[in-house]
């Protein structure tokens, strides 16, 4: 315990040293303010970013247009463009240089990223590897090494040129790793804009060699000769780092986990590719004339109005399209205004279905959820992807908003799930057989259902409330991961995805863990960290703590707030709190700044009674009360003996004493009882007569936070007549004694039982301490042996299976 | 001269399938290890997802063609009684407290495996040891969290990723 002490206030200096270093401390006693407001740990509230958490009047965000030429090099897999880029400088302030993302040049031997990876540490992305022990050498897995021949075989990062201003004069830039900064002619003023352009192009990476989040996945099988390919492009462009009020450039390398944020912006990519490809992509095909035929663009429009999603390109015409090939080249063009990235797939093994989404909004009626897929996505795809897509707007718009952009995508690829501007990523798939037939699994289906959801539902967060991923995973994770949560459980609720309080149990008690509030590149557990946790606390603010319809005014409110903004954590606590009307600094504390857990105990239950101070009433009540008490050993073994007392054997000894015990009540009593009745002030008077009339019963009951976590105590009251009640007790309970509180019940009923969240709603990590009197819960095991030793299979077979054959005794029976 | 303690260039390779970028499947796995104090049992139980059980499971029917598929689920609990190899014991004396399979169960999402060991003492309940290197040439969660729990109030955990096989645990 003492180990595990030393580890949490290690973490809380490393994490909170804003709080460690506080001017205000407690240095008497061991009181911990577990409500303590949290204005002193987040930023100050000013004009950019007010205090109710919302846009300030001076709020400002940079813009970024980019025009791009992009040719794909099949036969390489190598990527070429050319790039025209105009920053605009909202900002007040006058900008001398602009920072770039080169995402590529993370896979680059000196990048920060390849540079820092840790042999075997925890928390690596990508194939296995296993540093070396006292006893074990290091172990490197298959998936590592082809990775690391991989890398050294392809010239890996960007290769850039003809970085010219709008004259064409060249300009001064410095590539640092990952980043690249370009020198201005001339200062940006605000208000200004400056025009640029690059040359680049860079290998694209075998996606499933290096586990990346794009890349091209090559089919070796199919027949053309040398098989095909299906190409994921995104992170694909040199890109304006993102400068905000509270960071200015954001300068944090990408390392491979903490993903992007960036600028929203207006985009017109031209894309050259094979002829026989088809491109899905961000934004809304602009010459749809030059590279669709009249057939595909005919069943486009009958889409548009449809039960069921309609073919574009049909199985039959992809599987003859992969067959072929040709040296030709198609240009498509598409469109895109205010998103924040951009990203495309391109390949000739592509099914493309569609079905339009018809919203009640001014701002976009028709949504054309589309899927893109090959035959190895099959039927799978065929039924449930596009449907997936439009289950997901018709639930985040009433969370949110409506879903603002004209189409929404999913592509099967050799990325597991991965999500941009209109366009998602998302890897489940058939699997073949020999008799050439296709199935899936059930777990694959909801594999599919759930990550379609999931990378759909993060259009909203964070590609429209455009949070900053490589700070924060949980505000896109854990917010997208809630609402995905509802979404999924409208669609089924058996869909494995739901965010219950009991899936983070195990985790919020375990001591391998950081507080939510954490980096993403210092996160040790991704998965529970960033995903389950924040989604259960959200889930539990919703059901228990605000109740449904508090908390979806705050959050609906938090999300059109920041629709096309760039929120920050305080934004969303305090955009929660003030839409609220809610102090939840407590619970933001608890359960985003802490590693604390939830496990709230009953310890006793005292039952009282009400002092009438009437001899008549209270000297019965003593006397009784003496009866009541177990007879001493001595006594009963004497009566067992048939000894008599000496009181007994001699009764003609007697006096007043033997009629009178010591619980008579004399005049002496009743005159002081009727004195003090007179020296009553009259209201104490009255509450003396009403609490005797009355005659209720009085319970206090003893509840410890063994966990830490201050948490509402959910109270259900059990009562002798059957009766069952609910008390939700608020959390402020703890405000002062955050350890151990005592709550007074006065009830008409005598108690029976009192139970803390009986339902299992807080993530209570100990459930046998929420009883009184404790209960024996029995563990799982033993409730599997109970439910098991009824069944056949606890027969011992292995003996009875020895047991010779036997003629059954037959008894003469007659008529 | 600084003397360099020379090892053997020692690399092994292990057959580890290369998992893609798949942030949302789940692949994670909970153990608790607790010693329950009616029974003086220590109750280990393995809590997979169901869904990380059926794709291992459907891999295992599609490269064993021939396996029985009447009782699907059993090729995976072989799979994990064979290769998690977990003892508790005393730091003085060998580790033999084996652990007894009770059974497994599917409820809900997950997919539960029971086991069980009887100590006669506390004497036999000081040290923890975990070795799983029987996984490294198959499957294995990424994310695996041990929750150990023998002396009431008292718990302790730790994760083992998922390039992470053995693990001792001084109770």
């Amino acid at each position: 315990m003492g180990q595990l002490m030393f580890r949490l206030a290690f973490l809380f200096c490393v994490f909170f040293s804003g709080i460690a270093h506080s001017a205000i401390k407690q240095t008497k006693g061991d009181f911990e303010d577990k409500f303590r407001q949290l204005d002193e740990v987040l930023p100050t509230p000013n004009d950019y970013r007010n205090a109710a958490g919302e846009p300030g009047r001076d709020y400002w965000q940079q813009q970024v247009d980019y025009k791009i030429d992009v040719k794909l090099d099949e036969s390489k897999r190598i990527l070429t463009a050319k790039q025209k880029v105009t920053y605009h400088n909202n900002s007040p302030y006058r900008l001398k240089y602009l920072w770039l993302q080169l995402e590529q040049n993370k896979f680059k031997q000196d990048s920060i990223a390849s540079l820092s990876s840790d042999f075997g540490g925890i928390g690596r992305r990508g194939p296995a590897t296993i540093g070396p022990t006292s006893e074990t050498p290091a172990q490197i897995s298959f998936g590592a090494l082809r990775a690391q021949q991989w890398l050294d075989d392809h010239d890996i990062g960007y290769e850039i040129s003809n970085v010219r201003d709008v004259n064409d004069e060249p300009l001064d830039y410095v590539i640092n790793s990952a980043q690249m900064r370009i020198d201005l002619a001339e200062p940006l003023e605000p208000g200004q804009s400056v025009v640029f352009k690059l040359d680049y192009k860079y290998q694209l990476l075998e996606e499933n060699a290096v586990s990346a989040r794009a890349g091209y996945e090559h089919f070796p099988d199919d027949e053309r000769k040398g098989g095909n390919d299906i190409f994921l492009v995104a992170q694909w462009f040199p890109r304006l780092a993102a400068y905000s009020d509270y960071e200015a450039w954001h300068n944090k390398e990408f390392l491979g986990r903490g993903e992007f944020t960036l600028e929203f912006g207006d985009y017109d990519v031209s894309i050259t590719v094979p002829a026989d490809h088809i491109v899905a992509s961000t934004g809304v095909l602009a010459n749809e004339d030059e590279v669709l035929t009249q057939k595909q663009k005919e069943r486009l429009k009958k889409a548009e109005k449809t039960k069921r999603p309609v073919f574009v390109v049909t199985a039959e015409e992809a599987l003859e399209n992969e067959r072929s090939g040709t040296s030709k080249q198609k240009t498509w063009n598409f469109k895109a205004e205010n998103v924040r990235d951009f990203a495309w797939a391109s390949s000739r093994k592509f099914m493309w279905d569609a079905k339009g989404y018809h919203q009640d909004s001014k701002e976009m009626p028709l949504v054309m959820a589309m899927s893109f897929y090959p035959k190895e996505g099959g039927d799978l795809w065929k039924k449930y992807s596009t449907e997936s897509v439009i289950h997901t707007m018709e639930v985040y718009e009433r969370f949110t908003f409506d879903y603002p952009y004209p189409t929404s995508i999913s592509v099967n690829g050799p990325v597991g799930g991965m999500e941009y501007p209109m366009i998602t990523f998302n890897g489940p798939r058939t699997t073949w057989h020999e008799d050439g037939t296709r199935t899936y699994t059930q777990a694959e289906k909801r594999f599919l259902i759930g990550v379609v959801i999931h990378e759909v539902g993060h259009i909203y967060f964070p590609m429209i409330v455009n949070s900053d991923e490589r700070q924060w995973t949980w505000m896109d994770e854990g917010l997208n991961s809630f609402l995905d949560g509802v979404a999924g459980r409208e669609w089924d609720p058996n869909i494995p995805w739901g965010v219950e309080a009991r899936d983070i149990v195990s985790y919020m008690k375990s001591d391998v863990q950081v507080p939510i509030m954490t980096q993403s590149d210092s996160v040790l557990n991704l998965g529970p960290n960033a995903y389950t946790k924040p989604a259960v606390a959200l889930n539990i603010l919703r059901e228990v703590i605000l109740g449904r319809e508090l908390f979806d005014f705050a959050f609906k409110e938090y999300a059109t707030r920041w629709k096309y903004k760039r929120p920050t954590p305080s934004d969303f606590f305090r955009t929660m709190e003030e839409a609220s009307g809610v102090d939840l600094d407590w619970f933001w504390r608890g359960w985003f700044y802490s590693t604390d857990h939830v496990d709230i105990s009953v310890d006793k239950v005292y039952k009282l009674r009400l002092d009438t101070k009437n001899p008549d009433v209270e000297f019965d009540l003593l006397r009784q009360e003496e009866a009541d008490k177990p007879v001493s050993l001595f006594v009963e073994r004497e009566r067992a003996a048939g000894n008599e007392t000496w009181v007994k054997r001699n009764k003609d000894v007697s006096d007043f004493y033997d009629e009178h015990d010591r619980f008579t009540v004399t005049n002496k009593e009743r005159n002081e009882y009727e004195q003090m009745l007179a020296d009553l002030k009259p209201w104490e008077r009255q509450a003396l007569k009403r609490a005797i009339k009355e005659d209720k019963n009085y319970y206090v009951i003893q509840f410890s936070n063994i966990g830490g976590l201050v948490m509402p105590i959910l109270l259900q009251l059990t009562y002798t007549n059957g009766d069952k009640e609910m008390l939700h007790i608020p959390a402020e309970i703890w405000r002062r004694s955050p350890r151990m509180v005592n709550k007074l019940i006065i009830t008409d009923k005598e108690l029976e039982q009192v139970v803390v969240d009986p339902k299992w709603e807080t993530a209570d990590v100990d459930t046998e301490n929420n009883h009184y009197p404790r209960r024996i819960i029995p563990s799982r095991i033993e409730a599997f042996k109970a439910e098991k030793s009824q069944e056949k299979v606890r027969r011992d077979i292995m003996h009875d299976i020895k047991t010779e054959p036997k003629e059954p005794e037959t008894k003469p029976y007659k008529k | 001269m600084m003397k360099l303690l020379q090892y053997t260039f020692s690399v092994l390779l292990i057959g580890l399938s290369c998992q893609s970028v798949q942030a949302h499947r789940l692949d994670a796995t909970e153990t608790s290890i607790k010693l329950n104090p009616r029974t003086q049992h220590i109750e280990v139980i393995h809590k997979f997802y169901l869904h990380d059980v059926n794709h291992l499971v459907q891999q295992h029917f599609a490269s064993n063609p021939d396996a029985d598929k009447a009782n699907k689920n059993e090729a995976f609990v072989e799979y994990i009684l064979s290769s998690v190899d977990l003892k508790v014991g005393s730091l003085t004396q060998s580790l033999t407290k084996e652990l007894a399979f009770i059974g497994a169960e599917e409820d809900g999402k997950f997919f539960y495996i029971y086991q069980e060991a009887y100590p006669e003492s506390y004497d036999e309940l000081q040290l923890i040891q975990l070795d799983l290197s029987e996984m490294q040439n198959s499957w294995k969660p990424s994310h695996w969290l041990f929750s150990v729990e023998i002396q009431p109030n008292d718990a302790k955990s730790f994760v083992l990723n998922k390039a992470e096989y053995k693990y001792q645990l001084e109770l």
